[in-house]
């Protein structure tokens, strides 16, 4: 499998650049958090945004999350709705989130998008603070909610209601239907939260002062419904501060697993076991601490192969001082290893805050670059005297090291903004993947990507009929026609809170078409496509029966 | 005539008085003059007993009370420095030397909150003041705010290039502001200097950024410098181990890293350094050891930083 890295030649050189088209767009979307100077914890939190194609129509749509008044967590003023801009397929968007009626209520945090109940329509689940909502596509471009009916409030039979801040579909028992896996932060009320700072300047107040709260994991009954199977399957047992979630299958055995990234307290590994048991092995795996020891205050997640090895890995963001963690997946029996020091993130990321992030090829060279969305905490403002906003970053990936090219990265990306949470997409269709990024308290940012001689490109739609129907966990080599191997899985947990395109990726550099695309589908099924042209969106159907 | 008698009385007393006065001028000044010499000879022990038999003296002294603040945290006795300078700020507020010397007394003591008030209201009166500058970027620096304590510090030191504790605390800044090259230009020109061994903290900087640049072999002599200099010093162990693990040389990282630890137990990158050595060994059972011992004691450290 390590061979494969020798395989993968640098391809390209082109210089990823992005342009803001958001206003020119029509993406008129302001991520408010209902501060009014009293800093309630829930205020840092929000900006959840999703890419998805509600409406079938082959352009990626965006939903964004929307905050409420703070403490009181009313949503009913437009201010403070969620969003949904339909893509009208011609750099423009339209707000449809009236007719959808997706305009929510409460606080909402974060945004998972797939098709739970196979129906061949993306559905919407909206953790928040409280409350959660599921909303049922209802394939005429209108969504119900259906939350209660699918049991999928999230009150927990211990704690009560939870302050839920990421969520993410994945098929935990590979049964063809998606389970719902949910990251809960801390308890909060704002009756008994804890002051900090001096009664003329309120601070926000560390995570420690709050108690951490478990995860939850519902499995889907495949009748609308949900069973909340947290206690019986393990993954209730670990309390933390959960923040972003992502998934992948670390040590292939065909179960997909769960990383979860916490605020300052260790993070979390739930290998899956099968049989809907998880067992958290953080601290055995090496993905409890980075290189430090200590606990950062991990925010977003991704759960990709970064060095085309063949393995996924695991990369976190976190706040300054911290640098962000790569794991880097080395293979039993220890797995984990924090490579942030050989791939050239730690000392470039020491002064950066980030919360979503994700890994793209967006050079389409055929390795997996970071984007991160950036900001500094609030409070960080009146210690340091330095601006909270920042602008986004970009680091290429040179076979497995990471160098930050946001300086040349385009004048529209150089702007400071209080960046939250990106969702990745390609909105226009050109092959590059661009991203939707929110800004606490200030327009949503749309950097196209404008990518001057990428590569060429393959990406993937996959259908599944043993699988669930967005073959979500299914795994993916591309052998190109030079012998180099790419690796992606099916995934749209990426970042933090957030939910990306479900198509899988492959940047082919100079190669114009894949040799072999192998498929292992979460069913088990194995498939195989031989001469691939690149340049498109493939749909793949899964094979009713395993081929001989 | 009683009232006559007693002006009579009150103006035979007034030379007496007035003679006693002057000589408690003069042994105050008598006084500051010896604790001022004894203490720019550096013998702040000594100084520091003059000044508060000056005080003792002359409980209106001021400048008594400020120079036994200043011997104080000579002495490295930065709480009680403090405690006597907020006194003699109390009798004479304006003097922006003593609340330096207060902020510096606050950094010492630890209590950052404290010193950063001061250092805030000393920048916006002078802004371009190489102490208040140094003592910016010192805060900064001990806040983990490593940028701007670069930036305080590069500014302070174009004004006065020689103060050898602000060009360590400068290069430290830069190399974990994450600007390697620039670190590493600082750390060399210290290390340059052979006329004064240098700081432990830039040797090991020095070492880091080798590591991060993963230019391991160069790094390894300046670990065995450190080790050589300190052999009690436990990050100098921590980082003999690690370039030792990056070598591959198992057995001995192992050694190293367990010093390491046997110096300070409460080092977390040390813990975490020995589990993967451990791992790397086949020693499955003390990585989780030390695994399970990293977890319980982070989870202790959170509890002790909550309310």
């Amino acid at each position: 499998m390590k061979l494969a890295v020798l395989f993968v030649p640098l391809l390209l050189s082109a210089q990823i650049r992005f342009e803001d088209v958001a206003q020119r767009a029509g993406l008129n979307f302001r991520l408010a958090n209902g501060a009014a100077g009293r800093a309630h914890q829930v205020e840092l939190m929000p900006g959840g945004v999703a890419a998805l194609d509600f409406n079938n129509d082959g352009c990626m749509d965006i939903f964004f999350t929307n905050g409420a008044t703070s403490p009181g967590l009313d949503k009913t003023r437009p201010e403070y709705h969620n969003r949904l801009f339909k893509n009208n397929c011609d750099g423009t968007f339209t707000d449809v989130t009236d007719h959808a009626g997706l305009a929510g209520y409460g606080y909402s945090m974060a945004v998972a998008v797939a098709d739970y109940d196979n129906d061949g329509f993306p559905d919407i689940f909206v953790a928040g603070v409280d409350h959660n909502i599921l909303y049922h596509n209802l394939r005429n471009g209108t969504f119900e909610d259906v939350t209660r009916k699918a049991g999928l409030e999230g009150i927990d039979p211990k704690y009560g209601k939870m302050w839920s801040v990421s969520a993410g579909w994945f098929d935990a028992d590979n049964d063809g239907f998606l389970d719902l896996f949910v990251s809960n932060y801390v308890a909060w009320d704002p009756a008994t939260e804890p002051s900090c700072g001096t009664p003329s300047t309120r601070l926000y107040c560390h995570p420690n002062d709050y108690p951490g709260r478990p995860n939850q994991l519902f499995r889907n009954n495949h009748d609308g419904t949900f069973t909340d199977i947290s206690q019986s399957s393990g993954v209730s047992q670990t309390i933390g501060r959960g923040m972003g979630i992502a998934f992948g299958d670390f040590n292939h055995d065909g179960l997909v697993d769960v990383f979860v990234a916490n605020d300052s307290t260790r993070n979390l590994l739930f290998q899956n076991l099968g049989g809907g048991k998880f067992r958290e092995v953080g601290l055995e795996m090496g993905v409890s601490y980075g290189e430090s020891g200590r606990p950062v205050a991990g925010m977003g997640a991704d759960f990709r192969d970064y060095d085309n090895d063949g393995l996924p890995d695991i990369l976190l963001t976190a706040m300054v001082n911290d640098s962000f963690l790569l794991f880097h997946n080395q293979g039993p029996p220890v797995f984990f290893e924090d490579h942030g020091i050989r791939a050239g993130l730690t000392a470039a990321t020491r002064q950066t805050t980030a919360w979503g992030l994700g890994l793209f090829d967006f050079d389409n060279d055929g390795w997996k670059d970071l984007f991160t969305a950036n900001s500094h905490f609030p409070y960080l403002d009146k210690l340091m005297g330095l601006p909270l906003g920042l602008p986004c970053s970009i680091f290429r990936n040179i076979q497995g090291r990471f160098r930050d090219i946001s300086a040349d990265a385009g004048p529209s990306f150089q702007q400071a903004a209080y960046h939250h949470d990106v969702a990745f997409a390609d909105f226009d269709g050109d092959g590059r993947v661009d991203a939707v990024v929110t800004v606490l308290n200030g327009p949503a940012r749309l950097f196209r990507n404008v990518t001057p001689d990428a590569g060429h490109w393959l990406a993937i739609k996959l259908v599944g009929s043993r699988s669930n129907r967005d073959g979500i966990g299914a795994e993916l080599q591309a052998v190109l026609p030079d012998g180099a191997t790419l690796y992606n899985h099916a995934t749209t947990s990426v970042g933090y809170a957030s939910s990306s395109e479900p198509l899988v990726r492959f940047g082919l550099g100079k190669q114009t078409e894949i040799r072999e695309l192998r498929i292992a589908w979460p069913s088990g099924q194995k498939q195989v496509l031989e001469n691939v042209a690149g340049g498109r969106i493939l749909e793949v159907r899964e094979p009713q029966a395993p081929p001989r | 005539m009683a009232g006559r008698k007693n002006r009579v009385e009150a103006k035979r007393g007034w030379p007496a008085f007035c003679l006693a006065a002057l000589l408690a001028l003069v042994a105050s000044v008598a006084h500051s003059q010896t604790a001022d010499d004894l203490y720019r000879q550096g013998r702040f022990a000594d100084a520091a007993a003059a000044y508060r038999q000056q005080f003792t003296e002359d409980p209106r002294s001021a400048d008594a009370l400020a120079g036994l603040g200043r011997s104080l945290l000579a002495l490295r006795r930065p709480g009680e420095a403090a405690a006597v300078l907020v006194r003699a700020l109390q009798m004479r507020p304006s003097e922006d030397a003593w609340k330096q010397a207060l902020a510096r007394a606050y950094l010492d003591a630890g209590n950052g909150a404290a010193a950063q008030d001061i250092i805030d209201a000393l920048f916006a009166a002078a802004p371009h003041d190489p102490e208040v500058l140094f003592l910016l970027g010192e805060s900064m620096y001990r806040s983990g705010f490593y940028e701007r304590a670069a930036q305080s510090l590069q500014e302070a030191l174009a004004l006065h290039p020689d103060r050898p504790a602000a060009r360590s605390f400068y290069a430290v800044a830069l190399a974990k502001s994450g600007h390697l090259s620039e670190a590493e230009a600082a750390c060399k020109a210290i290390l340059a200097n052979r006329d004064a061994p240098p700081d432990l903290d830039v040797l090991l900087t020095y070492v880091q950024i080798l590591d991060e640049a993963r230019r391991l072999p160069e790094a390894r002599p300046y670990a065995e410098e450190a080790v050589r200099r300190q052999p009690d010093n436990p990050i100098a162990r921590y980082w003999e181990a690690r370039l030792l693990f990056e070598a591959g040389q198992l057995d001995s990282a192992a050694k190293e890293a367990e010093q390491s630890v046997a110096l300070s137990p409460d080092l977390p990158f040390a813990r975490n350094l020995l589990i993967q050595i451990y791992r790397t060994m086949g020693r499955e059972q003390d990585a989780l050891r030390q695994a399970e011992w990293l977890r319980d004691y982070n989870n202790r450290q959170a509890t002790r930083g909550a309310r």
